[in-house]
């Protein structure tokens, strides 16, 4: 089985339907394209796409922080069923300690997920994350692509708080991925892709390649998401 | 038949290049020649003269073809002395340079006479690309100064300055890209598909990323085999005069 953490609905779903097939991928999370200031839009046809396929995908919203009327469009969002909140620092420009994050994770549910693209400097850096997630301590956070070439810090980071849960997504070594198992255990890595932006082959590879044992892939490729969702 | 334009041979943290290892996976996807480097750390800043030393002791008993990339420290007086001393051109095929190590941008006057011998002397120039201070963009800029020099920005980008990759590329005809780790399949494909595919070199990086993963990405990468065999063999072949 395969839960796939970081998929995106970019122009439509049927592309990410035949790779899915194609590559066995049973469920997947399913975020906004995340690259407009329209969030309200973007979060709307991921909600509607995801109803129609309601046992595969799992929708994620996006909010923009600095819009007025942020926190009101998330209550709505979450009455609509959605399942996690995306946030992308880079897209949004805002840093992801800033306290302007704060009134949006403060409202969620208790068991809403909020998966952070990270990796980008200025506005998202792996410790800036730590920062948001010692505020939140009762909150998952998903650090979208492990914070890529800044691995280590991510690490670091996952070491510092528990709540923080690491995302293969676009790693560009995959060695790092067996190290991170080793540092932080299988139970705190979940496996992404970024579809269709990325290539869900390439990234699924990255998995195959490894020396892991059937346990710890098994939690990375479906249950750690799963029950995150799930709990 | 391919080249690989760039692997890394010793031990870093977990990352550890088994030369043997690499010749039997290289072996199995008819790698001709590859051009290995000191692994990322100290041969690029304190301990360059013995990385130098090591690289060129590498046996030649396989069917690969070995060459090397030679490292310098810019920082050190009369740096192109030691270049012409040590730089033993049937083996070496270029200079390779690591800014995140060696503490500043790429372009900077300190580098300036490694560029300048090197442009003369006709010796490629590779730089691993990634976050600052070696973004392409960054890279690129050394080529509107030392407009005959051969730069490689290596690593494709690596993160997401894969956006910086095509115009960095348009920066000069005397630019290439190696295509490793750069996981945004579509980013390269939008740039070879620009730019034509004959400044574009394989390459594994072996052992920050895989063998088998990098032969996998070059087909993700649905080129025609005219593109491919560039990419893979003929551009390398030119480039380095292997």
């Amino acid at each position: 089985m395969i839960f796939d953490a970081h998929t995106h609905l970019i122009g439509g779903i049927t592309q990410n339907i035949e790779i899915m097939n194609r590559l066995g991928i049973d469920k997947a999370v399913l975020l906004p394209e995340s690259s407009s200031r329209d969030y309200v839009r973007e979060s709307n046809e991921v909600i509607k796409v995801a109803s129609q396929y309601s046992s595969v995908f799992y929708p994620f919203c996006i909010v923009d922080p600095k819009d007025e009327h942020a926190v009101e469009n998330l209550k709505k969002f979450m009455e609509n069923g959605f399942k996690g909140l995306k946030l992308h620092p880079l897209v949004q420009g805002v840093a992801i300690h800033d306290t302007l994050y704060d009134k949006i994770i403060g409202n969620l549910k208790k068991s809403m997920p909020v998966l952070i693209h990270t990796g980008t400097p200025v506005y998202s850096m792996p410790f800036q994350f730590l920062e948001l997630a010692k505020r939140h301590p009762n909150v998952t956070f998903i650090m979208g692509h492990s914070g890529l070439d800044y691995w280590y810090d991510a690490i670091r980071a996952a070491k510092r708080a528990d709540n923080i849960i690491l995302d293969t997504t676009g790693i560009r070594f995959p060695k790092v991925i067996e190290y991170m198992c080793k540092e932080l255990g299988p139970e705190r890595i979940v496996y992404g892709s970024d579809l269709p932006f990325l290539s869900a082959d390439i990234e699924l590879y990255k998995i195959q390649l490894l020396n892991l044992s059937t346990y710890d892939r098994n939690k990375i490729l479906y249950e750690n998401i799963y029950s995150i969702l799930e709990k | 038949m391919m080249i690989d334009c760039h692997f890394e041979v010793g031990k870093y943290f977990f990352f550890n290049s088994n030369i043997n290892d690499y010749l039997l996976t290289a072996e199995k996807y008819d790698i001709v020649a590859a051009i290995s480097a000191p692994i990322f750390g100290r041969a690029y800043i304190d301990k360059w003269i013995e990385a130098n030393r090591r690289m060129r002791m590498l046996k030649q008993e396989n069917k690969i073809k070995l060459f090397g990339w030679f490292t310098v420290n810019p920082w050190v007086k009369n740096v192109t002395k030691s270049i012409e001393k040590n730089f033993d051109s049937t083996f070496f095929k270029g200079l390779k340079l690591f800014p995140s190590l060696q503490g500043m941008e790429p372009n900077m006057p300190i580098y300036h006479p490694i560029y300048e011998y090197a442009e003369k002397n006709k010796i490629p120039i590779y730089i691993p690309s990634g976050y600052p201070p070696m973004t392409p963009l960054q890279i690129a800029d050394v080529s509107e100064m030392f407009k005959k020099l051969k730069i490689i920005i290596g690593r494709g980008g690596f993160s997401d300055f894969w956006m910086e990759v095509e115009p960095a590329l348009k920066n000069g005809e005397n630019i290439y890209l190696a295509i490793s780790c750069q996981s945004n399949i579509n980013a390269l494909k939008k740039a070879i598909s620009a730019l034509g595919a004959s400044r574009f070199l394989f390459e594994t990086s072996y052992p920050f990323s895989d063998i088998d993963l990098e032969i996998k990405k070059l087909s993700s990468l649905n080129l025609n085999r005219n593109d491919l065999e560039k990419i893979c063999y003929n551009n390398a072949k030119e480039l380095f005069n292997i």
